[in-house]
């Protein structure tokens, strides 16, 4: 597993981005029969995730909560309206993973350089790189803002829910440590010179594209195939 | 060569300009150093020289800057320069050490030869906002220095290093200046550094020369006022993030007595901020006691009795005047209207700065001695100062010392953590050695 994550992280960019794009599609739109598979894959891939044994926990806990919903809202409880519900989870549940698995083997720039390499306007795609690689640092900020007011005597209770001075002494540091961190994470974006290095080493991948083509048979539905035999 | 020329620069919406009639020059292969106090204009006159002044931030620009007779221009500016900020968390763009370092290196072999000498014991995988401050800055510093831009901007690259960090660092930074390439240091002149620098400019007040810093100023020794008693015990404690994750603190035992200052000394990532968390009562403990004048006690009790002053100020400034920062921890503390004024007063002396000065006008420097005068300020039994030193000029040190000294004579305890062996000697009357979550030895300095 070690190795096939290191493969799907290191693979083309684009061929990995086309080949998530296309396990979302199937899981959306695909035979049920190819949704279910893809979803035992991206299970699996999860489980045995290195490092993120928890990442698990969301997207199962989710596929409950969807199941229980969509089952509550059929009012009927006729057979088809229950497999219907349950194939309607299933995809759901299907999207959970495939976007848990698409944040951890797609890197900010990768979408960098398949923006480039698609010659998407350089503005739009550094929005979306800032935005993605922005989140950690947004949330390491209000950690470390929380802490340091609580510190000086803030207190987090229900009664400071209604005091004014709390969202102040939260908001304005929180507000301002993003901006600054924003405003310097614009000077570095720009001052690296992403396309010459990166892009340079981004060399096609067979294996990728291979398993990107494969992934069309996925469209096929077997259940009809079986029918006819 | 890199060449400035009557630079003037002005931020949209400040009254008046931080960099005035500037010229500069810099020859390829050279090591050179921008110095200058808190809030003097170095950072503002790198970023004219890296060139993002005027392309990328606005403001009221005049003069000439040029790389090899050729005017930086937007589009030069991407394959030129890389800055590494002084906060260096900001420069990355991967989200894995391993991400961050792949930019540069494609091949497995050549990633792990990078990356050993840098992070030994922590795994590739691991997310960048996860690692220490010092740790942020070694891989900051190695992936900057690691791409082959001609000209490597490092502001305050030393700070947060520990002396192995510190070691590596000059030695890569010396072999880059070999490679043709010019290399800016960006530094305060109180922090000695073993680089033999080609050529300094000081920024003072928006002006600059062309000088070397004098050998940095003598630190005095803070009196040792200790009693007998101790004030603040931490007992056996331990914590871990989640229950999933190895301890950050393990079995950390210490004890402070009455007037006495201890240092806590430690490689980068070793758990010192974590362990000052848990002991001023931000995070609860796993297992084990923390004792305040022999009274066990923990969340709001302890919170109220142990402050702390943490490594970035700018997390803590929300008022609009230097006066109201001063009194949001008093006003938590309940005191009357007349002991808040009487405090504020009495400290206003202190201050290098008055007490209607904005603080997000000051530099990083005097925030951060904005934020340790606020910690003292509201009297509590403990303190507990996470790298105080760190961006301050000799004037700030001063007034912190002066600080320092009062709060140990009333009876206080400090615990001061660094990286730098020769600060805490000066600070400190005893050091405890921390190293992977435990508290490994102590040092007695007087």
């Amino acid at each position: 597993m070690k190795s096939l994550e290191r493969y799907l992280v290191r693979t083309h960019p684009v061929t990995k981005i086309l080949l998530y794009l296309q396990l979302l599609s199937v899981a959306i739109w695909g035979p049920l029969i190819s949704s279910v598979v893809v979803t035992i894959t991206c299970f699996i891939f999860l489980v045995f995730y290195p490092g993120e044994k928890g990442i698990i926990a969301n997207p199962f806990y989710a596929m409950l909560f969807c199941t229980i919903a969509v089952l509550i809202v059929i009012p009927t409880g006729s057979k088809d309206e229950i497999i219907y519900a349950s194939e309607l989870s299933a995809r759901i549940f299907n999207i959970m993973l495939i976007s848990a698995i698409l944040g951890l083997v797609i890197k900010p720039y990768d979408i960098l350089i398949m923006g480039r390499l698609l010659h998407t306007p350089g503005n739009l795609v550094t929005v979306i790189i800032t935005t993605a690689l922005f989140f950690p640092i947004a949330m390491q900020n209000i950690y470390s803002v929380i802490f340091a007011q609580r510190s000086r005597g803030l207190e987090l209770s229900f009664s400071s829910l209604f005091r004014l001075m709390t969202y102040r002494a939260i908001t304005i540091p929180y507000v301002v440590c993003i901006l600054r961190s924003a405003l310097a994470m614009w000077i570095s974006i720009n001052l690296r010179p992403w396309s010459k290095y990166k892009l340079a080493k981004a060399k096609v991948d067979t294996l990728g594209l291979i398993l990107f083509l494969a992934s069309f048979a996925l469209w096929l539905d077997y259940s009809t195939l079986f029918a006819l035999q | 060569m890199l060449l400035a020329e009557k630079v003037t620069y002005k931020y949209a919406g400040a009254e008046k300009p931080s960099i005035v009639n500037a010229n500069a020059f810099f020859s390829k292969g050279t090591i050179n150093l921008l110095w200058g106090d808190n809030g003097s204009g170095k950072t503002t006159l790198a970023m004219i020289l890296c060139g993002a002044i005027p392309h990328l931030i606005n403001g009221e620009f005049s003069g000439n800057v040029s790389w090899d007779d050729t005017p930086i221009s937007s589009e030069l500016i991407s394959h030129l320069s890389s800055f590494v900020f002084q906060n260096p968390y900001i420069y990355f763009q991967g989200y894995t050490i391993q991400d961050e370092i792949s930019l540069i290196a494609n091949t497995d072999s050549k990633l792990i030869q990078i990356a050993k000498p840098l992070l030994p014991n922590i795994p590739l995988e691991t997310p960048l906002h996860k690692l220490s401050h010092g740790q942020q800055q070694r891989v900051a510093l190695y992936s900057a220095i690691l791409q082959p831009d001609p000209l490597i901007f490092l502001d305050e690259p030393f700070e947060f290093l520990d002396d192995s960090g510190v070691k590596q660092a000059t030695e890569l930074i010396t072999n880059a200046a070999k490679d043709d390439r010019i290399i800016i240091v960006i530094q305060r002149p109180q922090r000695e550094i073993s680089i033999d620098f080609s050529k300094g400019y000081q920024v003072l007040d928006g002006r600059v020369c062309e000088a070397f810093p004098e050998k940095p100023n003598v630190l005095p020794t803070i009196t040792n006022l200790s009693s007998n008693s101790p004030n603040f015990i931490i007992d056996d404690v331990s914590f871990n993030y989640s229950r999933d994750s190895a301890f950050s603190i393990r079995k950390a035992s210490l004890s402070i007595l009455e007037g006495e200052s201890v240092g806590l000394i430690g490689p980068n990532g070793c758990g010192k901020t974590t362990l000052f968390l848990v002991a001023c009562g931000l995070l609860n403990p796993k297992h084990g006691n923390i004792l305040v004048k022999h009274k066990q006690l923990n969340g709001k009790a302890l919170r109220r009795e142990v402050k702390c002053s943490f490594q970035n100020p700018e997390n803590q400034l929300f008022g609009s005047t230097v006066k109201e920062e001063l009194e949001f921890g008093l006003r938590n503390l309940n005191l009357d209207h007349l002991e808040i004024g009487k405090r504020v007063e009495q400290i206003s002396d202190c201050l290098p700065f008055g007490l209607s000065t904005d603080p997000f006008q000051l530099s990083y420097g005097q925030k951060k001695i904005l934020g340790i005068i606020a910690t003292f300020l509201m009297k509590p039994q403990v303190v507990l100062l996470d790298e105080p030193m760190a961006g301050l000029d000799f004037k700030s040190i001063m007034t912190f010392y002066k600080l320092a000294e009062a709060f140990l004579k009333r009876g206080g305890s400090l615990l001061i953590s660094s990286h730098s062996m020769s600060e805490v000697k000066t600070l400190c009357h005893r050091v405890l050695v921390m190293r992977d979550g435990e508290i490994i030895d102590e040092l007695s300095l007087r």
